[in-house]
């Protein structure tokens, strides 16, 4: 099939074409001027929900974070060998077994995938 | 609302879009005025409706203000507002017409009792056809896309295309026949 176009419809087409003189312009702009301000405002609001969390939760989340890095660090099994124990220290602790964990699971994934 | 500084009406169109996509909300101003007849237009041929056609016509104008530092070619601001529009009469379209994907075979020709008093409507007539033909007629017509082109806006297969712009204007022609007649 040829893209010839129909001469009649084609005509119809172009004399449909209008000319506008209205204030489409200015509505168009006033909607892009309010969805500025909306997004200036809800960025204004999110900054500070940030501040407001970060100055409550301060005090809890770094003694969370403390206590959570002490106890990452808590030996699994006493070694009496201070060498032994010097060398077994990236896995002989809470963070070494969550370690290993996550690496035992990594490599069960790409088994399965 | 005042009028753009010289450099922004006298500019040329890549530059303009430059400043826009630098968030110049007058640079966008001259972008809006110097294609809504376009874009009206369009959505008129697509809609039926001129006040629904105004209304995705200023929305296609936001989601370009919205996404305008995305357009990484300036030069391509028209092509890329065209797609924008055509995206959002689908989406509008899809959410409210159900006869979307209607066959036009389905379709009833118009009664030319209904249509005495009425004078030849192209945007009427097009109303009538199922979404998907119209965009194709409209975008082969008003747009003068070739197949190739609608085929690449619109996602449509090159076959299905070429049924809508080969049976859509036949359909076209006769609608508009027989409001000739009526009237």
């Amino acid at each position: 099939m040829t893209e010839e176009r129909d001469p009649l419809l084609e005509s119809l087409f172009a004399e449909a074409q209008q000319d506008f003189d209205d204030d489409f312009v200015s509505t168009c702009m006033d909607s892009v001027r309010r969805r500025s301000r909306r997004v200036f405002a809800s960025r204004v609001a999110i900054a500070v929900l940030v501040v407001a969390f970060e100055l409550a939760l301060d005090a809890p989340l770094k003694n969370s974070v403390g206590a959570l890095a002490s106890a990452m660090g808590t030996s699994l099994y006493e070694f009496d060998n201070e060498w032994l124990a010097f060398l077994m220290t990236p896995i002989n602790s809470i963070a070494g077994l969550v370690g290993l964990l996550l690496l035992g699971l990594h490599a069960l994934y790409r088994r399965i995938t | 609302m005042p009028e753009a500084p010289g450099y922004y009406t006298e500019g040329p169109e890549a530059l303009v879009v430059n400043l826009a996509t630098r968030g110049d909300r007058d640079a966008f101003a001259e972008l809006v005025r110097r294609r809504q007849p376009w874009i009206r237009n369009l959505m008129r041929r697509l809609c039926g409706s001129p006040e629904l056609a105004d209304d995705l016509a200023q929305r296609v104008f936001l989601l370009a203000w919205r996404k305008i530092r995305q357009l990484r070619q300036p030069d391509r601001f028209g092509a890329w507002l065209k797609r924008i529009a055509i995206n959002e009469w689908v989406q509008h379209n899809r959410k409210r017409t159900p006869d979307w994907v209607a066959d036009i075979d389905d379709l009833p020709l118009p009664a030319r009792a209904a249509a005495i008093d009425e004078a030849i409507d192209l945007d009427r007539a097009l109303d009538e056809l199922p979404g998907p033909v119209r965009l194709c007629i409209v975008l082969n017509y008003h747009e003068r896309m070739s197949h190739g082109e609608i085929v690449e806006s619109t996602g449509l297969r090159l076959g299905t295309v070429k049924s809508h712009i080969r049976r859509g204007s036949k359909r076209l022609r006769e609608r508009l026949s027989a409001y000739g007649e009526s009237a």
